[in-house]
């Protein structure tokens, strides 16, 4: 999946997503490029609210959630990497299985620990280069269908 | 694992001086929200600071910076309701490639 930036500050932003103890005020300003395309690491909802991880301009080592608003979808092909997972509490997470196998996966990745962040390149090393292209359909079934022993 | 209250990690140099001055001005966010799954940290922040499980989210400078190869922010742990912050460190990033003495 992939995504373009069409805003980078938070004057566009819709006022459910406006929360400022968590710095999202009006005047909060992303380190994204407008216009530019991220690939989509993992996608978070709450509340009605949809977040992108993505690696922002300041990408080092981890992605960060960045508010669904300021993008523009320009690939919606999902990763087959990608998983899903609906918590108690309703939080709906989709991302790649690591980080759900230890619930703190994520937790670990930002505080640099090195196996997490050995993951997360190779995670990010294949999904920027996942091939989304598939046959036409026809040419799919025929191919199933050759390949079904009844 | 550490139990207790972790001191703020102090910076090395200037650059790093701006950058932390700078998240604490408020030029920051949340990368991680304890109302989503609290936090790993969570219960030896509140056995220290006090707060919730839900309380506690870990923040990040808005800015990176590079510094002496590496790419620099700062993180630390903040109380949403009381806005207490604590246990402020720098992540210091390398490039695979580049030796890690500054």
């Amino acid at each position: 999946m992939k995504i373009r930036c069409i805003a980078n500050t938070g004057e566009s932003l819709p006022e459910k997503y406006i929360d400022p103890p968590r710095g999202y005020t009006r005047k909060v300003e992303l380190p994204l490029t407008i216009g530019k395309e991220y690939v989509v690491y993992a996608i978070r909802e709450w509340k009605g609210t949809i977040w992108y991880y993505i690696c922002n301009d300041n990408y080092s080592y981890y992605p960060i959630h960045n508010p669904a608003p300021m993008f523009e979808v320009v690939d919606s092909r999902v990763s087959k990497y990608w998983r899903f997972e609906v918590s108690p509490n309703g939080l709906l997470m989709i991302a790649f299985e690591q980080w759900f196998t230890d619930p703190y996966f994520y937790d670990k990745l930002t505080d640099q620990e090195e196996a997490e962040v050995e993951i997360f390149d190779k995670v990010k090393e294949l999904m920027d280069a996942e091939d989304f292209d598939l046959p036409p359909l026809d040419v799919a079934v025929k191919k199933l269908r050759e390949n079904v022993s009844v | 694992m550490n139990q207790g209250a972790i001191p703020d990690e102090s910076p090395r140099n200037l650059l790093e001086q701006l950058l932390l001055e700078n998240a604490k001005a408020g030029n920051c966010r949340v990368i991680r929200r304890g109302t989503d799954i609290f936090l790993g940290d969570a219960p030896r922040l509140i056995a220290v600071y006090g707060g919730n499980y839900k309380d506690w989210d870990k923040m990040t400078s808005s800015e990176a910076f590079e510094i002496n190869g590496a790419s620099v922010q700062v993180h630390w742990f903040r109380n949403s309701q009381t806005l207490q912050e604590v246990e402020f460190k720098f992540k210091r990033q390398y490039p695979k490639t580049a030796p890690k003495n500054l």
